[in-house]
C-alpha cells in the first residue's frame, strides 16, 4: 500500500514538475547537460550528456518555443551524436529562419560532408528568379512575416485615413504599403505551403532501401541504399510509409521509421 | 590614199605604245666608300590599271654587292586630269618598284648590270649603272669632290681578340662622321638577339651613346660611340654579326635662284629661323662587319666533378624560415649567391642530390632561380627532416671558376642548426615515393601562411536566441496560427468598422442640398469673421462682403444683394417680419460701415452677424 502510494505519489510529482517546467527552465537544463557534456570524463558520458541536453531543447520546441536558434543548437547537437539524419533536418529548417547564419550553414555543410552518399545539388531556381526574389529567399521566414504584418498593419491605417481625406500622397503610401505587403504575405505563403505539402525530411536510419511502392514487398526503387543525411521531400503519408522525392528526381517510398521530419 | 596609209601607221604605233611599261633604275649616289650603303630604286612605270604584279630582278652570282635589305615590291597609283579646248582627258599611271639597300664588297669600278623584270607578260631590262667605290682611308678630304658622308665610319670591335670562359670582352660600337656633318638622329640596327645567344650582354638596353670630338689628319671628327659588355656563354669561335647604323643629317640648302634669285622674308624666317631646319634631312646608311671572338673554355686541370659553370669569386649563405621542426615538416631552404658574374640563367650544382645522399632530408620543389634587388641569386627549395636524428643542415658547395686567380674555387654555405622532434605531423607532402612512379600530388608549398578550419562542430550558445518566440513556417511546430490571422485580420477588420461607422453617420446626418449650402455658407462666414481685426482699416469693406456673401449664399441670390432682395427671398422662405427687419439693419448697417466710413464696433457686430446667421 505504502509501495503504491509512493510510486503513484513519484509518477504524479513529476508529472507536475514536468508540467510545471517552462520552456526556460528546460533551457537551463539543456544548457547544463551541454556544460556537463564538456567536461565529461569519457566520451560514452558526453554523449549521454548531449542526449539529455537534446530532450530538454526537444521538451522547448515542444512547448511551442520555435526559433532559428533553437533548430540550430540542435542540429549542432544532433552532429556532434553523429545523427547525420536528425542534425541535417534541424539545420535546414535553421536556416529557413535565417538563411545567411553562418554557424548553420557551417554545420550543415559539415554534416552533408560526413554522409556516406554524396549527391549532387541540383539548383531548381535560376540565378535572375532568385535576384528578382531575392527577399523570398534571403530574408528568414519569421522577418517576412513580421514585415508583412507591419506593412498591412500600416496599409489599414493609411486605409482608415482615406475614408475621410485623401490627398495623393496618402493614396500613395497605402497603395506601396499594400504592394509590400502583399510580396511579403505571398511569400510567407509560399513557405507555408511548400513547408507542408513538400515536407523537409531526411534519412535517419544507417541504411534504408526506397521501395517502388508502401510495402518491403515493393522493388527497390534506386540501384542502391540510402544512407543517413540523404535528403528528401515527402509528398504524402500512407500508414507507415511516405512517398518521397529522392535526390536526382527520384520518386520512391521510404519507411517513416527510417526518416527524420 | 599615202596619207590615209601613214595616218593608220601612225594611229597602230600609238596603239602599241598605250599600255606598254617603261622602267628605270636609279640609285641614290654614285661615288661611295667600302664601307658606306645605298639604296637602288627600280621602277615601272604603266599606264594599265590591271597591270599585273612585278616580279623581282634576279641579280647574277657575281654581283659586287651585298644586299642588306629589300622594299617591295610596292605599287603606287597617279591620276591626271586635262582639259584642252573642251576635251577632258584622264590619265592614270602604275607605279611599281623595288628598293634595295646595297653595300658594296670590293672598291673599284663597279657595275649593277641591266636587270630583268617581268611585267605579266613583257620583260624588261634596266641600264647597266656604274658605281665608283673607293677605300674610305683614301680618300683625302682637302680633295675636290670629297663629301662629307663619304668620311663617315661606322664600325664594330671588340676589346680582345681572344678571351677565356666567364671573362667579359667590351664590344664597341663606333661611328665616326665629320664635325661638318650636322647629324640630327642615329638608328642603329644591332643584331642583339643573336649576340645574345652567344653572349650574355649588358648594355644594350641604355639608349645613350657617349659623344667625343677628335682631329684626324688635321680633320674634325665627331665620335659617337657605345659599349657593351659581352660575357661568353660557350667555349670556341664566337661570331658577332654585323649591325649597320642609319643617321640622318642635315644638308645645307643651296642659294637657290628661285624667285629669280630673291627670297623672301619668310623663306628666311620659317627656313632659317627657330621654327625651320636651315636645309634638308637626309639618310645614310654604314654597315659593320661581322666579327669573331676565340673564347677558350674552362682549364681541364683542378675542374671539380660538380662545376656547373660558375664564374667567381662567389659569396655563398644558406637559410631556413623553421628551425624547430617535427619530422616530416616543411623547411624552406634559401640559398643566398652573390657575385659579380651571376645570373638567372646560371646552372648551380646538384644540391638535391647533394642534400639527399645521406638520407637525413628529402627535397622538393622546382622554383626557378630568382634575382633580389641587391642582385643576389636567390635558389629555394623544400626541404623535409626524414629523422629526428638531424641536428644540422650541412653546408653546401658551390664550386666556380674565379677569374681573377685563374683556378677553381668553392663557396661554402654556413651550417644551419637544426632542432627536430619525433613527433610526426603527416602532412600531404610525406607521400612516399612507391617505386620509381613518383605520386602525382602538388606539395602545398605555403602551409605556413595558409589558414585552414578544422573539422567541427561550431557553436554559439545564445540563450535569448533560443528563448524567443518567432513564427514557425512548420505545420507540426504548435504554431500561433489564431495569433498570426489575428493580426492579420484585425487591421481589416478595423477599417470595415471604421468605414461602415462613418457610413452610417453620414447616412444618419444627411442633409438636403439647401442645408448643406447653408451649412457651408456659415462656416464661410466664421472664417471670415474670424480673420477681421480692430486695426484693418478695411474692416468694414470685409464685414460687409462676408455678410453679403453670406446671405446670398443662403438665398440663392446671385450679384449684389440689397434689402428688397433679402426681403423677397426671407418671406418666400417663410421667416417672419422681425427676422426680415433685422436681417436687413444688419445689412445696412454694414453698408453704412463700409460706405459710410463711420467708426464701428466691430466685436458687436461680429456677434450680431453671427446671431443672425444662427436665426437664419
Amino acid at each position: 500500500m505504502n509501495k503504491n502510494f509512493f510510486i503513484a505519489f513519484s509518477a504524479l510529482f513529476l508529472v507536475l514538475v514536468s508540467l510545471s517546467a517552462n520552456p526556460a527552465e528546460h533551457l537551463d537544463n539543456a544548457l547544463k547537460a551541454e556544460q556537463s557534456a564538456l567536461s565529461a570524463a569519457s566520451a560514452d558520458e558526453a554523449v549521454q550528456y548531449r542526449a539529455t541536453a537534446i530532450q530538454e531543447y526537444e521538451a522547448v520546441r515542444g512547448e511551442g518555443l520555435t526559433n532559428g536558434a533553437l533548430y540550430g543548437k540542435l542540429g549542432a547537437l544532433y552532429l556532434q551524436q553523429n545523427d547525420l539524419g536528425h542534425a541535417i533536418l534541424n539545420l535546414k529548417k535553421a536556416l529557413l529562419f535565417a538563411p545567411h547564419d553562418r554557424v548553420v550553414k557551417a554545420n550543415l555543410a559539415l554534416a552533408r560532408n560526413r554522409r556516406m552518399d554524396h549527391f549532387v545539388e541540383e539548383e531548381n531556381t535560376t540565378g535572375a528568379v532568385k535576384a528578382l526574389a531575392f527577399f523570398h529567399y534571403d530574408i528568414g521566414y519569421p522577418t517576412r512575416v513580421n514585415l508583412a504584418l507591419a506593412t498591412w498593419l500600416l496599409f489599414a491605417s493609411l486605409g482608415i485615413l482615406l475614408l475621410w481625406k485623401r490627398p495623393l500622397w496618402l493614396a500613395t503610401l497605402a497603395v506601396l504599403c499594400g504592394l509590400v505587403s502583399a510580396l511579403f504575405t505571398t511569400s510567407a505563403a509560399i513557405t507555408l505551403y511548400t513547408q507542408k505539402h513538400n515536407k523537409i525530411a531526411v534519412v535517419s536510419a544507417p541504411e534504408t532501401m526506397p521501395r517502388k511502392g508502401d510495402g518491403e514487398a515493393y522493388t527497390p526503387a534506386t540501384n542502391a541504399p540510402l544512407h543517413a543525411g540523404t535528403e528528401v521531400t515527402v509528398k504524402r503519408h500512407r500508414g507507415d510509409w511516405a512517398y518521397v522525392i529522392l535526390p536526382g528526381n527520384i520518386p520512391a517510398w521510404l519507411n517513416t521509421n527510417d526518416l527524420a521530419e | 590614199m599615202r596619207i590615209f596609209f601613214t595616218i593608220l601607221l601612225l594611229f597602230l604605233v600609238q596603239l602599241s605604245l598605250l599600255g606598254a611599261a617603261r622602267i628605270e633604275a636609279t640609285v641614290s649616289k654614285n661615288n661611295l666608300t667600302l664601307q658606306e650603303t645605298l639604296t637602288l630604286n627600280i621602277a615601272v612605270v604603266s599606264d594599265d590599271k590591271d597591270a599585273e604584279e612585278l616580279s623581282a630582278p634576279k641579280f647574277p652570282a657575281d654581283f659586287p654587292f651585298q644586299i642588306l635589305r629589300q622594299i617591295g615590291p610596292s605599287r603606287s597609283t597617279q591620276s591626271s586630269v586635262s582639259i584642252v579646248n573642251g576635251r577632258v582627258e584622264q590619265n592614270s599611271t602604275v607605279k611599281s618598284s623595288y628598293q634595295y639597300l646595297l653595300k658594296p664588297t670590293k672598291t673599284g669600278s663597279l657595275q649593277i648590270p641591266a636587270l630583268s623584270i617581268t611585267n605579266g607578260k613583257q620583260q624588261l631590262k634596266t641600264s647597266p649603272i656604274t658605281i665608283l667605290v673607293a677605300d674610305a682611308k683614301q680618300i683625302d678630304p682637302k680633295v675636290a669632290g670629297a663629301t662629307a658622308t663619304s668620311q663617315a665610319q661606322f664600325r664594330q670591335y671588340l676589346s680582345s681578340e681572344s678571351t677565356v670562359m666567364g671573362a667579359p670582352v667590351l664590344l664597341t660600337y663606333e661611328l665616326i662622321v665629320p664635325s661638318s656633318l650636322e647629324l640630327r638622329t642615329i638608328y642603329p640596327a644591332y643584331n642583339e638577339e643573336k649576340v645574345s645567344l652567344n653572349f650574355k650582354a649588358e648594355g644594350y638596353e641604355d639608349p645613350q651613346w657617349s659623344q667625343q670630338a677628335t682631329v684626324i689628319n688635321g680633320m674634325r671628327y665627331t665620335v659617337i660611340r657605345k659599349v657593351i659588355h659581352l660575357t661568353p656563354k660557350h667555349p670556341g669561335t664566337l661570331e658577332i654579326p654585323g649591325c649597320t647604323m642609319t643617321y640622318q643629317y642635315v644638308v645645307p640648302r643651296q642659294q637657290s635662284n628661285r624667285n629669280n634669285g630673291r627670297r623672301s622674308l619668310f623663306d628666311d624666317f620659317f627656313e632659317d629661323g627657330p621654327f625651320g631646319m636651315r636645309g634638308q634631312l637626309e639618310e645614310n646608311t654604314l654597315v659593320a662587319d661581322d666579327i669573331t671572338l676565340q673564347v677558350e673554355d674552362f682549364p681541364a686541370e683542378g675542374r671539380p666533378d660538380d662545376f656547373s659553370g660558375l664564374i667567381g669569386p662567389i659569396l655563398a649563405t644558406a637559410s631556413t624560415d623553421l628551425q624547430d621542426v617535427f619530422v616530416g615538416d616543411p623547411i624552406t631552404l634559401t640559398l643566398h649567391l652573390t657575385g659579380n658574374n651571376l645570373d638567372q640563367d646560371c646552372t648551380l650544382p646538384d644540391l638535391k642530390t647533394a642534400l639527399e645522399k645521406e638520407g637525413k632530408f628529402r627535397v622538393s620543389g622546382d622554383d626557378p632561380i630568382t634575382m633580389d634587388e641587391d642582385g643576389t641569386l636567390l635558389y629555394t627549395r623544400t626541404l623535409r627532416v626524414l629523422s629526428p636524428d638531424v641536428t644540422e643542415i650541412p653546408p653546401l658547395q658551390i664550386p666556380y671558376y674565379d677569374i681573377a686567380k685563374k683556378s677553381y674555387n668553392t663557396a661554402t654555405t654556413n651550417t644551419i642548426q637544426l632542432t627536430v622532434q619525433e613527433n610526426k605531423k603527416v602532412t600531404l607532402g610525406d607521400a612516399h615515393i612507391q617505386g620509381n612512379t613518383p605520386l602525382q600530388i602538388p606539395l602545398p608549398e605555403k602551409t605556413k601562411t595558409m589558414l585552414t578550419e578544422t573539422e567541427g562542430v561550431l557553436e554559439i550558445n545564445d540563450l535569448d536566441d533560443m528563448a524567443r518566440k518567432t513564427w514557425s513556417p512548420f505545420p507540426d511546430d504548435q504554431q500561433r496560427h489564431g495569433l498570426l490571422a489575428t493580426l492579420f485580420l484585425a487591421p481589416f477588420l478595423l477599417w470595415s468598422a471604421t468605414a461602415i461607422g462613418l457610413h452610417l453617420h453620414r447616412k444618419a446626418n444627411k442633409l438636403s442640398p439647401a442645408e448643406r449650402a447653408a451649412r457651408n455658407a456659415k462656416s464661410v462666414l466664421r472664417n471670415a469673421l474670424s480673420q477681421l481685426s480692430e486695426d484693418d482699416a478695411q474692416s468694414g469693406k470685409r464685414l460687409a462682403e462676408a455678410l453679403q456673401t453670406f446671405l446670398g449664399q443662403r438665398f440663392g441670390i446671385a450679384g449684389a444683394l440689397t434689402a428688397n432682395d433679402l426681403n423677397s427671398a426671407m418671406t418666400g422662405k417663410g421667416y417672419s417680419p422681425e427676422q426680415i427687419a433685422k436681417a436687413q439693419a444688419l445689412l445696412e448697417q454694414c453698408n453704412a460701415a463700409q460706405y459710410g466710413g463711420s467708426a464701428i464696433d466691430l466685436q458687436t457686430l461680429k456677434t450680431q452677424i453671427l446671431e443672425c446667421a444662427e436665426e437664419v
